[in-house]
C-alpha cells in the first residue's frame, strides 16, 4: 500500500515539474530529465527504506539511514531545482 | 537455448543433481550466475534472501592440517572439563568467589528478590522451562525404543525406486521431513571421521561407551533458528530461554528424524552437542560458514541458530558446501570480538591453533577461549550473536541488499556496513519488559509461513 502512495507521490512530482517546464518554456535537456528521474527514483528508495525499517520495528535506523539517506535526497533537490527548475527564473 | 538454461544444466551436471529432480520443483536453487569455484544462487527456503556460492569441489570454505587435526576428545569440551578438571574447578570457584560465593540463580532471585531487570522471576522461568526436554536421554538414542518402528524396519532398507524416486529425490525427500519435524534448515554431508568425538571413534580402553558403526556414510545436519528477540536480551536470561528453547527443539526433532530414518530400514544416530563437532558437519552440509566468533553463521538466520546431527547408512546424496562472504566480513567487522564481555574471541588473524587445551587444533579459523566464556554470567551470554551483523530478521528488502553487498567481499564496503549497522542501532541489548510487552507471536522467522 505505502509502495502504492510512493508511487502516485513520486507520478505526480515528475508529472508537476513537466508541466512547470512546459508553461514557463524551460530548455531541459535529455540528461538533466534523466537526472530528475534518479534522483526521484531515489527519493522512492529512501521513503520505502524507511518504511522497511519501522515495519521491522528498528525505529533507531529509520531515523538513521533515513537521516543520512534523506538530508543527500534533499541536498540533490536543491541543487536539481536551483540548476535545472528555477535556473531560468532571472530570464522569466 | 538461453544462456540461462545453459547454467542451469551445467548446474545441475556439475552437482549431481537429477534432472527429475529439477522437474518437481524440490529444493532446486536459482542460479544467478556461474563463478570459479561453482555457482551463485538463491534458494529463499534454505538461505533466505542471501546469494549464495555453491562450492562444487575445487574450493573449500576451509583449509585444513591433517598433521594437527585429531580426533577431539568429548572430555577435553570445556563442558566436560567442568565435571572433571581440577583446573576448571579452581578456575570456576575463583568466579563464584568474585560473585561473593553466590551463584547468578541465588544472586538474582534470592538476593535481588527476582526484581533485576532482564532477570526476574517471569525470565527465569521462560528460561528454565525452556530447557524442559533439551538433554532428555530418549531423544538421543542410538536405536528405536518404538515396536511401530521396528515393525516397519522389518521390511528391510527402503529403496527410493520403490516410489519413483532417485537418491537425490529422496535426499531431498529428508531434508524436507527434517523442516516438517521442526528444523529450520537441513544438510546433508559425507561423513567424516575426524570430525567424531575421540571415544566415540577408537575403543577407550574399560569405556563401554559405543563406537559410531563403520557402516554410517552420511550426516544429516540440523540447524534450529533462535528467537530473535530474546537472542537480543541477551546477557539477559531471555537469550539462555531462546538457547534453551533451541536445545529443546533439537533433541525432539533430530529423535523424529532418527526415528523416520530407522523406519526406512537404516541406521540412524541421533546427537545434540554431543557424539561429534556439530559446526564442521554444518558446513561440510552447505549451512553455513565459520564466523569470528566461532559459531555458524547461516545465511538465512546469521549465528542464531543451534546444530543437531544424524548420523547414518542411508545412502543420500551430500550438498555441497557454501561461502557468502562471512571470512571476509567477519576480518573487517570485529564487532563480536571487541564486544565480547568476557574478551574470548579473537581480534587477530585465523591461526591453525588455539590457546585452550578445549580447542580443536588443525584448522584454519579464529579460535575462541572456551573458558572465560563458559564462565560468563552464569552461563547465560548469547551477545556475540545479538551483535553480529548477520543476525537480522529474514524478511526485509534492506538487509537483502545489504547481503548482496557482503556477496561482493569488498573490505571497504564491509567496513562502510559495519559501520553503518552500529550506527542504526542493531545488536544493542533489547529489554526483557519490551520482549514481555509484545503481542506473543514468537519471532522464529521458520515458524512463520510467510517468511
Amino acid at each position: 500500500m505505502f509502495s502504492i502512495i510512493i508511487g502516485i507521490c513520486l507520478a505526480i512530482g515528475f508529472v508537476g515539474l513537466y508541466n512547470r517546464a512546459k508553461s514557463k518554456n524551460l530548455k531541459i535537456s535529455w540528461w538533466q530529465w534523466a537526472v530528475t528521474i534518479i534522483w526521484l527514483l531515489y527519493t522512492g528508495f529512501v521513503l520505502k527504506l524507511i518504511e522497511g525499517f519501522i515495519i521491522e520495528g528498528a525505529l533507531r535506523a529509520a531515523l538513521v539511514m533515513g537521516g543520512i539517506f534523506g538530508f543527500l535526497s534533499i541536498v540533490a533537490a536543491v541543487l536539481l531545482f536551483r540548476f535545472v527548475f528555477f535556473k531560468s527564473l532571472s530570464h522569466e | 537455448m538461453s544462456k540461462n538454461e545453459i547454467q542451469r544444466r551445467e548446474f545441475l551436471k556439475r552437482m549431481g543433481i537429477g534432472s527429475i529432480a529439477l522437474g518437481a520443483g524440490l529444493g532446486i536453487p536459482k542460479v544467478l550466475a556461474e563463478t570459479d569455484n561453482g555457482f551463485l544462487v538463491e534458494n529463499k527456503e534454505q538461505y533466505g534472501m542471501t546469494p549464495v556460492e555453491l562450492l562444487s569441489g575445487k574450493e573449500f570454505p576451509y583449509q585444513i592440517k591433517p598433521d594437527i587435526l585429531k580426533n577431539m576428545p568429548n572430555r577435553m569440551t570445556v563442558f566436560s572439563r567442568d565435571g572433571w578438571d581440577p583446573v576448571r574447578r579452581e578456575e570456576r570457584k575463583k568466579v563464584r568467589e568474585a560473585q561473593g560465593g553466590r551463584s547468578m540463580f541465588q544472586i538474582n532471585m534470592i538476593d535481588k528478590k527476582g526484581k533485576s531487570p532482564n532477570q526476574t522471576r517471569l525470565d527465569y522461568a521462560l528460561m528454565q522451562a525452556s530447557w524442559a526436554t533439551a538433554h532428555m536421554d530418549p531423544f538421543y538414542n542410538w536405536e528405536t525404543q518404538s515396536y511401530s518402528i521396528k515393525q516397519l524396519a522389518e521390511f528391510g532398507k527402503w529403496d527410493p525406486s520403490d516410489n519413483d524416486l532417485s537418491w537425490e529425490e529422496a535426499s531431498v525427500a529428508l531434508k524436507h521431513a527434517s523442516l516438517f519435524y521442526g528444523a529450520s534448515l537441513a544438510g546433508i554431508a559425507k561423513y567424516n571421521p575426524l570430525w567424531v568425538y575421540d571415544e566415540y571413534i577408537h575403543a577407550q580402553e574399560g569405556s563401554n561407551r559405543k563406537l559410531i558403526p563403520e557402516n554410517i556414510s552420511n550426516v544429516i545436519a540440523l540447524a534450529f533458528e533462535e528467537d530473535y528477540d530474546g537472542i537480543c536480551n541477551s546477557p539477559g536470561r531471555l537469550a539462555s530461554a531462546a538457547t534453551g528453547d533451541g536445545y529443546s527443539r533439537m533433541a525432539v526433532t533430530a529423535h523424529k528424524v532418527a526415528e523416520f530414518i530407522r523406519a526406512l530400514g537404516y541406521q540412524a544416530i541421533p546427537a545434540g552437542n554431543g557424539t561429534a563437532l556439530s559446526i564442521p558437519i554444518a558446513i561440510d552440509a552447505g549451512l553455513g560458514e565459520l564466523g569470528r566468533n566461532g559459531l555458524l553463521v547461516t545465511p538465512k538466520y546469521g549465528p542464531r541458530v543451534r546444530i543437531a546431527k544424524v548420523f547414518t547408512d542411508m545412502p543420500l546424496v551430500p550438498d555441497p558446501p557454501i561461502r557468502f562472504g562471512v571470512k571476509e566480513f567477519c576480518d573487517s567487522c570485529m564487532i563480536c570480538a571487541k564486544d565480547c564481555p568476557s574478551g574470548s574471541i579473537s581480534v587477530d588473524e585465523q591461526t591453525w591453533e588455539g590457546k585452550s587445551v578445549s580447542n580443536s587444533n588443525g584448522a584454519k579459523k579464529w579460535y575462541i577461549q572456551p573458558e572465560p566464556c563458559n564462565d560468563y554470567n552464569g552461563f547465560s551470554c548469547s551477545n556475540c550473536k545479538r551483535n553480529c551483523p548477520f543476525n537480522k530478521p529474514n524478511n526485509s528488502w534492506i538487509h537483502k541488499l545489504i547481503r548482496d553487498n557482503i556477496n561482493l567481499k569488498s573490505k571497504a564496503l564491509d567496513k562502510i556496513m559495519v559501520k553503518m549497522d552500529a550506527a542504526s542501532g542493531y545488536g544493542v541489548e533489547v529489554q526483557a519488559s519490551e520482549f514481555w510487552e509484545k503481542d506473543g507471536k514468537a519471532s522464529i522467522t521458520s515458524r512463520d509461513p510467510q517468511a
